[in-house]
């Protein structure tokens, strides 16, 4: 049975973006990106402050356009203005700071506020802010003023307000970066459970055990796209990443600097079992049964 | 170290909005305790309270009875106390460059500690130019350079330079490096850890995660709900990962490993911290 | 001693949660109630009037079971301006002022000081009719939800849409200051600490602190001022991503409904403030 990929649901061909281009000094933000993101897809981009992943996840609804290059979602061009707010509703993108989202002053009325604006009518209203506020388990919260959540609840009423407008992607502008251990579970597991339901996500971060969560890691430097690949292949490449002056997973760091001591030590380990597995392997006999 | 602890908290208990409705408690009951020269770790989950604690420290906030704060050998219930000389040994550094920053010109800004310490001109420019020197900004490309037209890593630095210009014997850092990327926190520091060693600042760094710490700290304690729930070296705490789940923290993955192990019953000699002493920990395990 | 947190003390406009009748009317009720009684107390100088304007705000309070030591906490740090206006009110106001229902007649004069009837009524009047709009006040914010109020006014604005008046730009420029006045208070406060951490002379409580200079406003405002645009254009991107586009063709989760005690209590309202509007010259003192 052939086994055809699927359309792509985004699609960027050669996309360039300057900052300020008619000015004396544009800032070459993107420098030929190519990329195609599949339905269900979790991309997770990492790379350095200036490394153009936030000036990218711009370019997929339309806050940017390119200045040269294109931008597809679901086969429509973002350089078409008619096609803005169909693309803003199927891209749905949560930012940095969790206040800086919430336009209400309750819950439920902020989650509201995506599908008021595209005109859904009151009892879908009604529907949808109740399913977004239960996907990511914060309905009990519903009639409270946002003031009173902690970072992470904030972060999660940001994505039910992103999510009740039904996007088909969900993008995560460094959603994390500013929440407690706690916050960043409990974001990362409504994250999760949408991608398990069919949501794509692109998740761009700097904290590289994030990215273990993904299918796909994309690592930008300066602008371009220089690694590609899954989590495990990506981080495996132990000096490259150093070179860039980028993390890899403790894990993976670990598994690394064991293979160096002894090559027959896998040095591609991701996950905390994957290790405590191998070294258990290697001792088994002499450790307590 | 001498024996006198330079920070020294007893009981101590502090609510928000007291006699309101709206009364919220921050701190019950808090005991610490802080030497010269020491680096010590704050972690605790978002509302713990912190901020509160490092907010005593030089005397932001006045304890309440019963508590007792003692700042360098001086009481900081007693309303006679200079508390401008307290600031100048205690320097805090908040969250947001944006907040510690207002004057038009980086240079003004970074003077602005010195100015109110009656520093004279030309002292004041010398303190500014080791200031900046010490984070990293250069003296002369940016002394005239409009605040506010930084980039966030540059505020950052400026931000600092600010209260080093005190030249403080302690640092507190409040989440000065949330958010922050991997390679600039590790120049920030690289940099607060030269300070620390060279010229013996003490050093408190407050964060909801552990890792920020780890590997940087003599002590650490851990705060929940507004009391101190551990306290110990960074390898004793690290040693109870299901306690610390609990109150809403994590250990590093180096220091997830170990436990996995133990718990596996294949032995591991030491606790380790960091990815090096890790490595080193397994190494010895599989060749044993 | 210093005070940071004077900020988070501010209560007036607190919402309290309750299941009153007043907490159950809706909100363009509550507004109408007060419209149409700030309007009477406004024109209302005697005795008699204001008499009964107290105990009728007084009578609506308990009835929303708002604890009326609440409703006096927000004016604590006021009393002493209050008392000094109304101590000059009272000595230097009555040269010339016409007391409603009596003569003018002076109790005590002394150079500009004229202690008349007239003034003492203005005082006692003037204290009557800052209580009823405390009461007033109260029974709207404390009763009803930010969110609520601004649902009803730009409901009640609505109608003049047609005349240019954007009804839901307002109502939206409104929840969004509403939601944003305590994170931008937050924020002045860390900034005050700050300043206040590396020597800054600030937030002194006691003597004269109300006396800063120019220069210590700035450097609080600046930060205060680029953190608020920041936040702003945060917020622009997070709107513009939510296909926010104006008021064509959004639908509305709220939508408010009148019952039939809101149209009890509305028609109420309004017959009093008529028939205090109409009897205010007519009553006895």
């Amino acid at each position: 049975m052939s086994t055809t990929l699927p359309e792509p649901i985004i699609k960027i061909e050669g996309l360039h973006f300057h900052y300020n281009p008619e000015s004396e000094h544009p800032i070459h933000a993107l420098k030929g990106i190519d990329l195609e993101v599949y339905p269900g897809d979790y991309l997770v981009i990492v790379g350095h402050n200036g490394s153009g992943k936030s000036t990218l996840a711009k370019n997929l609804n339309v806050l940017l356009r390119p200045t040269q290059g294109d931008v597809q979602v679901k086969g429509l061009n973002t350089r078409d203005p008619a096609h803005t707010l169909t693309i803003r509703s199927s891209v749905g993108m949560v930012f940095q700071i969790p206040d800086n989202q919430i336009v209400a002053t309750i819950v439920e009325q902020d989650v509201a506020f995506g599908p008021e604006n595209l005109g859904v009518p009151e009892d879908e209203l009604k529907e949808r802010v109740e399913w977004a506020l239960g996907v990511v388990d914060m309905l009990e919260h519903r009639n409270r003023p946002p003031h009173q959540l902690s970072a992470g609840q904030k972060q999660r009423v940001a994505i039910a307000g992103v999510m009740a407008m039904k996007p088909e992607v969900l993008v995560l502008d460094e959603a994390t970066a500013m929440l407690d251990p706690e916050g960043r579970r409990a974001v990362l597991t409504a994250v999760r459970q949408l991608n398990q339901e069919g949501v794509t996500v692109i998740a761009i971060t700097h904290f590289m055990h994030e990215a273990a969560e993904g299918n796909r890691v994309l690592v930008m430097e300066a602008g371009k796209i220089v690694m590609e690949g899954t989590p495990r292949q990506v981080f495996s490449h132990v000096e490259e990443l150093r070179a860039l002056q980028l993390d890899v997973p403790q894990t993976t760091d670990i598994a690394y600097r064991l293979n160096q001591r002894d090559a027959t030590f896998p040095p591609d380990l991701l996950l905390v079992n994957e290790v405590a597995d191998e070294i258990q392997r290697r001792t088994n006999g002499r450790g307590d049964a | 170290m001498s024996e006198q602890p330079f920070i020294q908290i007893r009981d101590l208990h502090h609510s928000y909005l007291r006699n309101t409705p709206l009364e919220v408690t921050a701190l019950r009951g808090v005991n610490m305790g802080i030497h010269r020269g020491e680096s010590v770790g704050i972690i605790g989950r978002t509302g713990a309270g912190k901020s509160t604690v490092v907010q005593h420290f030089n005397g932001l906030i006045r304890p309440l009875e019963p508590g007792k704060v003692i700042v360098d050998g001086q009481d900081m219930s007693d309303p006679k106390v200079d508390v401008r000389r307290i600031r100048q040994k205690i320097g805090l550094v908040f969250q947001y460059p944006e907040q510690q920053l207002f004057e038009r010109l980086v240079g003004d800004d970074i003077a602005f500690g010195p100015k109110k310490l009656g520093m004279e001109q030309a002292d004041r420019r010398e303190r500014v130019k080791w200031a900046m020197d010490m984070v990293g900004l250069d003296f002369e490309e940016f002394k005239d350079r409009f605040t506010f037209s930084l980039s966030g890593g540059e505020m950052r630095k400026a931000a600092l330079a600010g209260v080093l210009a005190l030249q403080p014997e302690m640092l507190i850092l409040d989440e000065s490096t949330s958010g922050v990327d991997p390679r600039s926190r590790r120049e920030l520091l690289e940099r607060l850890l030269t300070l620390h060693k060279e010229h013996n600042l003490t050093l408190a760094f407050v964060s909801p995660n552990m890792e920020d710490v780890a590997g940087l700290v003599d002590h650490i304690y851990v705060m929940d709900d507004g009391r101190v729930v551990m306290s110990g070296t960074t390898r004793e705490v690290f040693s109870q990962p299901e306690k610390l789940r609990q109150h809403g923290l994590g250990v590093p993955q180096v220091t997830e490993v170990a436990h996995e192990l133990i718990s596996r019953n294949i032995p591991v000699e030491r606790i380790p911290v960091t990815v090096e002493e890790g490595v080193e920990e397994i190494w010895k395990t599989l060749n044993s | 001693m210093e005070d940071f947190e004077l900020l988070r003390h501010i209560t007036i406009g607190q919402y309290l949660p309750g299941d009153s009748l007043i907490h159950r009317l809706d909100p363009r009720t509550k507004i109408s109630i007060f419209l149409f009684i700030t309007i009477a107390v406004t024109f209302s100088v005697s005795y008699t009037g204001n008499i009964i304007l107290v105990l009728a705000t007084m009578f609506l309070v308990l009835l929303s079971r708002i604890p009326m030591s609440y409703v006096f906490s927000g004016i604590k740090p006021a009393i002493p301006l209050i008392i000094v206006l109304a101590v000059l009110q009272l000595l230097l106001y009555g040269d010339g002022f016409v007391p409603y229902g009596m003569q003018s007649k002076t109790y005590f004069q002394w150079g500009i000081i004229h202690i008349t009837n007239g003034s003492l009524q203005l005082v006692i009047v003037s204290a009557m009719r800052f209580v009823e709009l405390l009461f007033l006040t109260s029974l709207l914010t404390n009763t009803t939800t930010l969110a609520d109020i601004t649902h009803g006014m730009e409901n009640m604005l609505r109608p003049f849409s047609r005349f240019g008046v954007p009804s839901h730009e307002l109502s939206l420029v409104a929840t969004i200051a509403l939601r944003f006045v305590p994170l931008l208070a937050e924020q002045l406060e860390i900034i005050m600490k700050a300043q206040a951490s590396r020597g800054a002379d600030i937030a002194h409580k006691g003597k004269l602190q109300f006396i800063t200079t120019a220069r210590q406003v700035a450097a609080l405002i600046v930060p205060l001022f680029i953190d608020a645009f920041r936040r702003a254009e945060d917020l622009i991107l997070a709107m513009q991503a939510r296909c926010y586009v104006g008021s064509q063709g959004r639908s509305s989760l709220v939508r408010l409904k009148f019952a039939r005690i809101d149209y009890t209590v509305y028609g109420l309202s309004l017959a009093f403030s008529v028939a205090m509007l109409a009897l205010r010259n007519h009553f006895p003192f």
